[in-house]
């Protein structure tokens, strides 16, 4: 399990800040005091394991980051459609990535997605493949969603003609990929 | 002058938003404030008025070498200009880009707004290449916004990466601060997140001001305005960038500008 959220290595962050000229001792920022403080009826955090009794943890092959999946992953995608204006939306709507595609057709993915729900319902399905929107002057924002362990998530990319059904696939295979962690 | 550039690794973290709507604080504070769009999707121009994201602008002086001077549209607030992007064609966007990496174009901005402006603020287009590259080259100071969710948070080290990247190449860029933003108070995981960069990184690093999510700023794109003129008694998310401009002036050396420091008497 990471020890924290942003997954940074105190000892990394040392040595790089000191490569910028950022001293690393000054005090924390105080939280803002809207923060929540924990309640009493919170459970506890669990024991630390005696690691002179543990058995070595176990070798893992070294892991890749989300954030250089998605930079990878969209620099794939790049070359695949020549540049074309792409974003990445999560399923609250969030951008993860976004690359040249105006944050309102970025958002229009999303919108898409919950007007299609009654439609999957219809068709007993997650999958409703992609959905291209004409926007004006002849370009398209073409949608394409894949359900991934994080929900489905939202690829928009502006094109100039929609993209072929087995590149469609095999970008949906590319974005499901990078959230298989 | 200086350079300020507005950067980071992500995409959607409310970079334009950022720089925006603290270029307008800070021309309200009384820096005259060049706000530069170096991003191919002109989001400068999209995030205020159709006939602005139409208009001539950087592509024009790099391409045609149209004077800065003339392709500056002035606000009307006082010691507020935009340069924007200027039109690229679809299949341009790339070449614009890296024209823009060495950051002669972008240097040469601040040389042409000498005397007229005292601050040239550039947004720029996620990820640490072409423009966004040639910005931090032309900049004395960059300030990243990091988005409050985990993903954001753990590319917040890459900035750090570039930065060091830069300076050990010659260029003289330093990091003014990180500034959380999209920070969804009432989600324990917006929070968590938040709470983590606030325990990792070092206090002088954040900055205190944090960017809500509030759909105050929906409303501000829609009516193509920046936030604090979204209403003649603005929302109160308006004054986030007020305090971020005045804890961007502290962080600032103090040569940057002249500023007075005496109190001011309210009556004499």
């Amino acid at each position: 399990m990471s020890p924290s959220l942003s997954w940074i290595d105190p000892g990394e962050l040392k040595e790089t800040l000191s490569r910028i000229g950022i001293s690393v001792d000054g005090p924390p920022a105080p939280p803002p005091s809207f923060r929540p403080e924990p309640s009493e009826d919170q459970p506890s955090p669990p024991p630390t394991p005696n690691t002179e009794a543990s058995p070595p943890p176990p070798h893992f092959e070294p892991v890749i980051s989300v954030a250089e999946r998605i930079d990878r992953f969209a620099r794939w995608l790049e070359q695949l459609t020549h540049g074309a204006p792409m974003s990445i939306a999560d399923p609250e709507g969030l951008l993860i990535e976004g690359r040249g595609l105006p944050e309102p057709l970025a958002l229009a993915s999303v919108a898409l997605d919950r007007a299609l729900r009654p439609i999957r319902g219809l068709l007993g399905t997650h999958q409703v493949g992609s959905v291209t929107l004409e926007i004006d002057g002849g370009r398209l924002v073409q949608t394409i969603w894949v359900v991934t362990p994080i929900g489905r998530v939202a690829l928009g990319i502006m094109v100039e003609r929609p993209l072929e059904p087995g590149r469609v696939e095999l970008v949906r295979e590319g974005l499901r990929r990078v959230f298989d962690w | 002058m200086f350079g300020l550039t507005i950067a980071s690794q992500k995409g959607g973290v409310g970079k334009t938003t950022v720089a925006l709507n603290l270029s307008y604080a800070m021309a309200r504070r009384g820096w005259r404030t060049l706000l530069v769009d170096t991003d191919p999707a002109g989001a400068i121009g999209l995030s205020l008025t159709k006939k602005l994201s139409q208009a001539p602008g950087l592509a024009d002086h790099l391409y045609q070498h149209t004077p800065i001077a003339g392709l500056i549209v002035e606000t009307k607030l006082k010691g507020l200009g935009i340069l924007p992007t200027g039109k690229i064609p679809a299949d341009e966007s790339e070449r614009f880009t890296n024209g823009l990496a060495d950051g002669a174009v972008l240097k040469a901005i601040q040389t042409a707004a000498q005397g007229r402006y005292d601050v040239v603020v550039y947004d720029t287009p996620s990820g640490f290449v072409g423009a966004t590259l040639g910005a931090m080259r032309a900049s004395r100071y960059v300030v990243s916004p990091v988005q409050a969710e985990p993903i954001a948070a753990r590319g917040v080290m890459r900035i750090f990466e570039v930065i060091g990247a830069l300076r050990a190449k010659g260029h003289p860029v330093e990091l003014l601060g990180i500034l959380l933003t999209m920070l969804h108070t009432k989600t324990q995981s917006s929070l968590a997140v938040a709470e983590d960069l606030w325990k990792t990184l070092p206090g002088n690093l954040l900055f205190e001001a944090t960017v809500p999510r509030d759909p105050a700023f929906l409303e501000a794109s829609a009516a193509g305005v920046p936030v604090g003129l979204l209403r003649r008694r603005p929302p109160p998310i308006a004054m986030v960038f007020d305090q971020l401009a005045a804890e961007l002036e502290a962080r600032l050396a103090p040569d940057a500008k002249d500023v007075a420091n005496e109190p001011i008497a309210l009556v004499d």
